[in-house]
C-alpha cells in the first residue's frame, strides 16, 4: 500500500512536471498528452496489480472455516463470512440489518467489559462457541466462531460414560484410585470416598487419608503390601484388609487390588489400584463357615454318639445273649414247652439285636475309621466282592455279566464293600426265575455313573428314598434279610467319597441301583 | 474269693486268678471254665487293688502263686494296666503269664498292653460258643504247652 503511495505522489510530481513544461514551451501539448497516457496506463496496471493484492488479502476472513462476522456498536450486521452466512443462515440476519437480541446482548457486554466476550449459540442444532472481540476506537466488534458441536458431543459422552462408570463403581462397591508418582498427585473414585464413609472428594485424596480409613489393626499389612511390591519389583499385589469408617465406627472389610506402571527404565510412575468391599461376603462366608462348622462338629458328635452307643450297647448286650445262650444251653428240654419257647425268641431277639449293633458300628466306622483315598482298580474291587460271594451266587445260579471298570480313587475296601452289598441285595430280592446281574460304568459330567442292574422283585417308587435309611427293608418277610442296613452303609461309603446313590426300579421288574464317583 | 473246682487229670493243682469287676463276667468265666474243667482253683479280684493284695499276701505267705491270670482292663481303685505293669516289674511275679480278656477292640490297648509285656490279649466274643472257645485254647496254650519256670 505504502508502495502505492509512493507511485501516485511520483505520479502526480510527473503532472507538475509536465504541466510547468506545457506552460513554458518546453512539451507540445499532444507529447504532452500522450506522455500522460502512457504513465497513466502504467499507474492504472500497477494498480490493478495492487487491488487484486488487497483483494485476496480481503478474501481471507471470507475463506476461513469458521464463522467470522463484522457487527456495528449498535449490532448492524457489517460484514459476515461465507461460512458464517451458510453455518449460522438465519441466526444473524442479512448484511446491514440489526441483529437478533442475542447479539446485540452480546455486543453490549463486550463493549462495556472492553475485552474479548465468550458465549455459545444452538444454530440448526449445531454448537458455536463464539467470540466477541470489540475493536472500541473502530466502533465495531469482530465474532469468531467456532462450531464445537462434536467436540460438546464428545465431552457429554465422556461425562456420560463416567457417570455411568461412577453408578457401576457404586453398586458394585468397588471403588478405583490411581497414583500419580511424576507429580505424587493419588485421585479416587467417588465410590473409595463411600467406602471409607467419607462424602465423594470431600477432600483430595492422600495416602495418609487412605491409611486412617484403615483399621488400627491392619495398617501394618496394608503398608507393608504396598512398600513390599515396590521393594520386591512386584507388578502388582493384593492386600485384604479392614477399613473402619470414622464417622460411625462401622468396619468394613475390603479387598484392595493394585498395578504399577513403569516406564521403559522399570521405574514406576504410576500406580493404579481398586478397592472392593467385600463385607456382605465376607460376613456371608463367615455365616456359611460357621454353618460348615457346626454341621461338621454335630455330624462328628453323630458318628461319635452312633459309635459309643453300639460299642457301649454290646457289653450287657454280650450279658443277655451269653446267659441266654448258656439257659438255652443247660436247660433245654429240663423245664416245660412254654420254656423252651420263651428261651428260643429271647436268643432269637438278642441274636437280632447283636447283629444290629455290630451292624451300626460297622455303618459310624465308615466315616471314622476309613482308610485314606489312593487309585485302585475298580475291576479288582468288583472281582474280590464277587469272590466273597462265590457259595451264593452259585448256590442261587446267579448269572453276573460286567465289562471292564476303570481305575478310581478311593478307599477299595470299602468299594468291595459296596460293591459287595449292591450284588447281594439283587441276589436276594430275587424273582421266581434265577437271579441275572448286569455290571456296568458309565463317563457322565466329570463323574463315573457305576450300575447295577438286576432281574428281580423290583420296588415301589415311594420306597425310593426310604430304602437308604437305617434299618429299613421293604421286603421285610423275605428270608436271609438282614438288618436293613445294607444300603445305609453303601449310601455312607459312596457319600464319603463325594457321590451320590438312587434307584430306579418298578414292582416286579428288577431294581437298577446307580451310584457315582468323581473322576478326578 | 476261692472256689474249688473238678481236680484236673494232671498231677498239679492249677490255680487261675480272674480280674475282673463285672458280676456277669465272673460268673460267665466260672462257668466257662467249669464246663471246659480248666481248673482247680479260681481266685477272683473285683479290682486292681485287691487283685495286687491276693498276690502280695501269696508272696508273704509262701503260697503257690496262680498259673495264669486272666485280666480285665477297666477296673476300678487300679486299672488292669497299672496291675499289668506292677506284675511285669515284680521279678517275683513277672513270670506268671497274664491274658488280657477285654470288650475293647481298640488298636491303642492292644499296642499298650503288649508294650507293657502282656503275654496275650483277647477280646471277649459276643457269642458265648466263640468265648469258650477262646477260653479253652488260652487253657491249651498257657497251662499245658508253655511252660514256666517252677517259683
Amino acid at each position: 500500500m505504502k508502495d502505492l503511495d509512493t507511485r501516485i505522489e511520483k505520479f502526480l510530481l510527473r503532472l507538475d512536471r509536465l504541466q510547468e513544461d506545457l506552460l513554458t514551451g518546453k512539451l507540445e501539448v499532444n507529447q504532452a498528452l500522450k506522455q500522460v497516457t502512457e504513465d497513466l496506463s502504467v499507474a492504472v496496471e500497477e494498480l490493478r496489480g495492487s487491488e487484486e493484492e488487497i483483494r485476496s488479502i480481503a478474501r481471507f476472513p471470507g475463506e476461513n472455516p469458521n464463522p467470522i462476522i463484522r457487527f456495528s456498536r449498535e449490532g448492524k450486521v457489517l460484514y459476515a463470512n461465507t461460512t458464517s452466512t451458510i453455518q449460522l443462515a438465519g441466526c444473524i440476519g442479512g448484511l446491514g440489518t440489526t441483529a437478533t437480541e442475542f447479539w446485540r446482548r452480546a455486543i453490549v457486554k463486550a463493549f462495556s467489559s472492553g475485552s474479548v466476550y465468550e458465549t455459545e449459540l444452538v444454530c440448526h442444532e449445531q454448537t458455536f462457541k463464539l467470540l466477541f472481540t470489540p475493536i472500541l476506537e473502530q466502533n465495531y466488534i469482530n465474532v469468531y466462531g467456532q462450531n464445537v458441536t462434536e467436540s460438546k458431543r464428545i465431552e457429554a459422552a465422556l461425562r456420560d460414560s463416567e457417570n455411568r462408570l461412577n453408578r457401576a463403581q457404586e453398586i458394585a462397591h468397588l471403588g478405583s484410585w490411581e497414583l500419580d508418582l511424576t507429580n505424587n498427585r493419588l485421585t479416587w473414585s467417588d465410590e473409595v470416598y463411600r467406602i471409607f464413609g467419607l462424602a465423594p472428594q470431600e477432600f483430595d485424596a492422600t495416602y495418609e487419608a487412605f491409611l486412617e480409613a484403615v483399621h488400627p489393626d491392619d495398617r501394618r499389612i496394608v503398608n507393608e503390601a504396598y512398600s513390599g511390591s515396590i521393594h520386591q519389583k512386584l507388578d502388582s499385589y493384593e492386600v485384604e484388609h479392614r477399613v473402619m469408617r470414622k464417622s460411625t465406627g462401622e468396619i468394613r472389610f475390603v479387598h484392595e487390588k493394585c498395578e504399577h506402571i513403569r516406564d521403559e527404565s522399570g521405574r514406576i510412575i504410576r500406580s493404579i489400584g481398586m478397592v472392593h468391599d467385600i463385607t456382605e461376603r465376607k460376613v456371608a462366608e463367615e455365616k456359611l463357615f460357621e454353618a460348615v462348622n457346626n454341621l461338621t462338629r454335630s455330624n462328628a458328635e453323630l458318628e461319635q454318639f452312633a459309635y459309643v452307643a453300639s460299642h457301649d450297647l454290646q457289653e450287657p448286650l454280650r450279658m443277655v445273649s451269653s446267659y441266654v445262650t448258656l439257659l438255652a444251653r443247660r436247660y433245654k428240654g429240663k423245664l416245660d414247652q412254654d420254656a423252651d419257647e420263651f428261651i428260643h425268641y429271647a436268643v432269637d431277639g438278642a441274636t437280632r439285636m447283636q447283629q444290629m449293633v455290630q451292624d451300626l458300628l460297622e455303618l459310624s466306622r465308615i466315616q471314622t475309621k476309613g482308610k485314606l483315598f489312593a487309585q485302585f482298580s475298580a475291576q479288582e474291587a468288583l472281582d474280590q466282592a464277587l469272590s466273597n460271594l462265590t457259595l451264593k451266587i452259585h448256590e442261587t445260579q446267579t448269572q453276573i455279566t460286567y465289562g471292564a471298570l476303570p481305575q478310581v480313587v478311593g478307599d477299595e475296601s470299602q468299594f468291595v464293600h459296596l460293591f459287595q452289598n449292591l450284588i447281594d441285595n439283587a441276589i436276594k430280592y430275587h424273582h421266581l426265575e434265577p437271579p441275572r446281574i448286569l455290571i456296568g460304568v458309565s463317563r457322565k459330567d466329570g463323574e463315573w455313573v457305576f450300575s447295577i442292574a438286576d432281574n428281580g422283585l423290583g420296588l415301589d417308587s415311594k420306597h425310593f428314598t426310604r430304602i437308604f435309611g437305617i434299618f429299613q427293608q421293604v421286603h421285610r418277610s423275605r428270608k436271609n434279610a438282614g438288618t436293613g442296613i445294607g444300603l445305609s452303609i453303601c449310601k455312607r461309603i459312596v457319600e464319603r467319597h463325594g457321590g451320590r446313590i438312587w434307584v430306579e426300579s418298578e414292582l416286579g421288574r428288577g431294581a437298577t441301583f446307580y451310584f457315582t464317583l468323581p473322576t478326578n | 474269693m476261692i472256689l474249688m473246682g473238678k481236680v484236673s487229670k494232671s498231677a498239679k493243682a492249677i490255680d487261675i486268678l480272674v480280674v475282673e469287676d463285672n458280676p456277669g463276667d465272673i460268673r460267665l468265666l466260672i462257668e466257662i471254665l467249669r464246663d471246659l474243667r480248666l481248673y482247680n482253683n479260681i481266685s477272683i479280684a473285683r479290682d486292681g487293688e485287691e487283685a495286687m493284695a491276693t498276690l502280695h499276701h501269696k508272696k508273704i505267705s509262701k503260697d503257690p502263686m496262680p498259673d495264669l491270670i486272666l485280666l480285665d482292663l477297666n477296673l476300678p481303685n487300679k486299672d488292669g494296666r497299672e496291675v499289668l505293669a506292677e506284675i511285669k516289674a515284680d521279678p517275683e511275679l513277672s513270670f506268671i503269664p497274664v491274658v488280657i480278656v477285654t470288650g475293647s477292640k481298640e488298636e491303642r490297648d492292644i499296642v499298650e498292653t503288649f508294650t507293657l509285656h502282656a503275654d496275650s490279649y483277647v477280646n471277649k466274643p459276643l457269642d458265648l460258643d466263640q468265648f469258650m472257645a477262646v477260653i479253652k485254647s488260652i487253657g491249651n496254650f498257657w497251662l499245658t504247652v508253655v511252660k514256666v519256670p517252677e517259683h
